[in-house]
């Protein structure tokens, strides 16, 4: 149980780190996660 | 003060106090000076008289591993009886009241429960019994006639106050002071107790001493001499009556007893909490559910008495309170924390074992009900026939632990279900969650506006075309234009149309000039339909946006190829690009993501915390069910 708090610690801050770099370089975490095909062709990027 | 010298025979008793032990009350030394031995119908105490100097005596009551210290004070005159003897006071030479009228004015004027004001301190009338005196023993301020017999009323009142009144033929005498514990009244000079304070135990006892069963002789070997009112015999199995060095049979033991054998064996010692307990008793009680534990009494002559108690593996140590919990809106508090209530019932004793403080018998029935802070759990007792209630408050503890302590042997059976005060493995698991994550949060945040502030987002292309303009390759080529930048970063695409009833959508290619190579392919579309039914209505939008991540920095061109539906050629549509966008679904994906394992260890918890309550009578649930059957 004593694991748990370290790791969760690491992976929030690494969240934050992913936010600092993501938000610089423009990467979009939404765009990571859709299937390739999809991102190719455009149809799943981001609609505000 | 007369020296008694030792007056009767007194019985033996585990008490670790003897004449000459020293003391200190609220910052006040005293030594022990004479002891009487006051018995009543169910058991004996002793009263031990202390000297704190300068003429100042008080008395030191012990009983049950309780120390009351009290001193006497003139009664106050509106004590029922007092104006009596006040008046019978003025007029010496009448002849003094009857023995037995001094008792039933005793027995009148302390019944339990009754409110009295002493001395601006309220107090309720806890205990009501008739005393004789066994015998003395020491200096006492008094002669203590043994035979003497007294009606004597225990008061207790806030703050751990105490009073005595005794009604006898000596008068009415008040003695008032408070309860104590052994630590805080800090003894020394203490007896030897073979078995606890020397390893030495008593191989020669004087024969009058001795304890025997009256049904088969077998010597009665008290683990809580003085203070066990009844004990099994482990010769027959008889429950015998040990309150008075003449014993007396209380049942035979049923021959479903005999032969039993508890999990922690009479006479076991172990050490918990620091203090070693010796196991001296064992009951098996069941409720009007016909749910059964164990309940197992713990003794040490300087700590007192303490309980064990067992259910389906899961353990509480227990321990006797001085005075009733203050009540918060119907729920007791103890330590600033509330305990809400759990349950109520009916408790009755199904086995004896070992030794007891009370004349406990088979079939003996309590009203208990049980009041909980996880771990930590209170329980109020009523007798039927009395009006006090006796409060305990309790600890949860592992199997392995009370196994361990009294280093039982075999394996340690797992626990079955839950228990009413277990606590919540989730809870000690998210413990640090409550720091930890809002500062993880608050991190976070923090990133998100600094990331927010410190982007360009600065207008890179804003164009306006028609369907007019599209070429032979069915495509419009634009204008080139400048991302600018050091590193790559987001772009936003929006397309805005002023179309009604209809779709545009845009194919567009976002061409490096410099390498002639398509970095993106971009899709976005408006629709927008209006109309008027039943009123005016619309749907869709005529402007929407795009973001497109991690666009390298260069110079680029846009190849955009319009679709229509139904065509319009010559309605203009405007593409609009700004770079270094803020790209906040990774705030809100991020944050999700942070979330995910609180949540999942809140579910936890709150699922444990629901199958706990449950099993409570007073669960929401429980409530429920009542509705639903009223609707019926």
């Amino acid at each position: 149980m004593r694991l748990k708090t370290p790791v969760y610690t690491i992976y929030g801050l690494l969240l934050c780190g992913y936010l600092a770099v993501a938000s610089r370089y423009g990467f979009s975490l939404l765009n990571t996660m859709t299937p390739r095909f999809l991102r190719s062709s455009g149809a799943m990027l981001q609609h505000k | 003060m007369e020296l008694m010298g030792v007056q009767a025979q007194l019985p033996p008793d585990i008490s670790p106090l003897q004449i000459g032990t020293q003391g200190s009350y609220e910052g006040r030394p005293f030594t022990l000076i004479g002891r009487v031995r006051m018995g009543y119908r169910e058991g004996s105490w002793n009263e031990w008289c202390a000297d704190f100097g300068n003429g100042l005596w008080g008395w030191v009551a012990e009983a049950q591993g309780f120390y009351m210290v009290s001193f006497e004070v003139e009664p106050p005159a509106d004590l029922p009886g007092m104006a009596e003897l006040l008046e019978r006071e003025s007029r010496p030479g009448g002849p003094p009241p009857l023995v037995d009228y001094r008792l039933h004015q005793g027995r009148e004027a302390l019944k339990v429960g009754r409110s009295m004001q002493i001395a601006g301190t309220r107090y309720a009338v806890r205990d009501t019994k008739q005393t004789e005196i066994l015998g003395s023993e020491g200096s006492l301020p008094f002669t203590a006639v043994p035979g003497r017999a007294a009606i004597s009323g225990d008061l207790g009142g806030p703050g751990r106050a105490f009073a005595n009144i005794e009604y006898s033929n000596d008068g009415i005498r008040l003695f008032t002071g408070h309860y104590c514990t052994f630590e805080e009244l800090a003894f020394r000079d203490l007896r030897p107790l073979p078995g606890w304070t020397t390893k030495d135990v008593e191989t020669t006892r004087r024969e009058a001493d001795a304890l025997n069963c009256p049904t088969c002789g077998a010597a009665l070997n008290l683990r809580a001499a003085g203070l066990s009112m009844v004990a099994h015999c482990v010769g027959c199995g008889s429950l015998v009556d040990t309150s008075h060095p003449a014993v007396q049979l209380v049942a035979t033991a049923s021959i479903r007893q005999q032969g039993f054998k508890p999990v922690i064996p009479i006479g076991t010692r172990g050490t918990l909490k620091g203090v070693e307990y010796e196991c001296i008793g064992y009951l098996r009680r069941r409720d009007n559910y016909g749910y059964s534990w164990d309940e197992f009494l713990l003794f040490n002559p300087f700590a007192g008495f303490r309980w064990l108690v067992m259910y389906q593996g899961h353990w509480s140590f227990i321990e006797m309170l001085l005075e009733e919990p203050p009540q918060f809106f119907g729920m007791p508090v103890i330590d600033r924390q509330e305990f809400r209530p759990f349950s109520v019932g009916r408790a009755e004793v199904v086995y004896v074992l070992g030794e007891f403080y009370w004349q406990v018998r088979h079939g003996e029935r309590t009203e208990v009900a049980d009041f909980i802070a996880p771990p930590r759990v209170l329980s109020s007792e009523k007798y039927p026939e009395l009006a006090e209630v006796t409060w305990s408050a309790g600890e949860y503890m592992t199997g392995k632990e009370v196994h361990a302590a009294f280093r039982l042997p075999g394996a340690v059976p797992e626990p079955m279900g839950l228990y009413l005060n277990q606590p919540n493995p989730h809870l000690e698991k998210g413990r640090t969650l409550k720091w930890l994550l809002p500062l993880l949060a608050g991190v976070f945040l923090l990133i998100s506006l600094i990331a927010a502030a410190t982007r360009s987002n600065e207008a890179a292309f804003h164009s306006g075309f028609a369907m007019s303009q599209v070429g032979t390759n069915g495509a419009i080529v634009s204008e080139a234009f400048e991302l600018k930048g050091s590193h790559a970063q987001a772009v936003e695409f929006s397309l805005q149309a002023g179309l009604n009833n209809s779709w545009l959508e845009t194919g567009i290619d976002l061409v490096n000039v410099d390498t002639g190579q398509v970095e993106r392919e971009i899709v976005v579309g408006v629709d927008f339909y209006s109309g008027n039914d039943d009123g005016p209505w619309e749907e869709g939008s005529q402007q929407r946006s795009v973001i497109v991540p991690a666009v390298p920095p260069g110079e680029y061109r846009l190849l955009i190829e319009p679709s229509m539906d139904p065509p319009n050629p010559q309605l203009p549509f405007f593409i609009g690009i700004r770079r270094d966008v803020m790209v906040w679904s990774n705030v809100w994906l991020g944050f999700i993501g942070l979330m995910a394992y609180p949540i999942y260890r809140w579910m936890r918890l709150s699922s444990f915390e629901t199958a706990r309550w449950a099993m409570s009578d007073f669960s929401p649930s429980a409530g429920a069910d009542d509705d639903d059957d009223d609707d019926e």
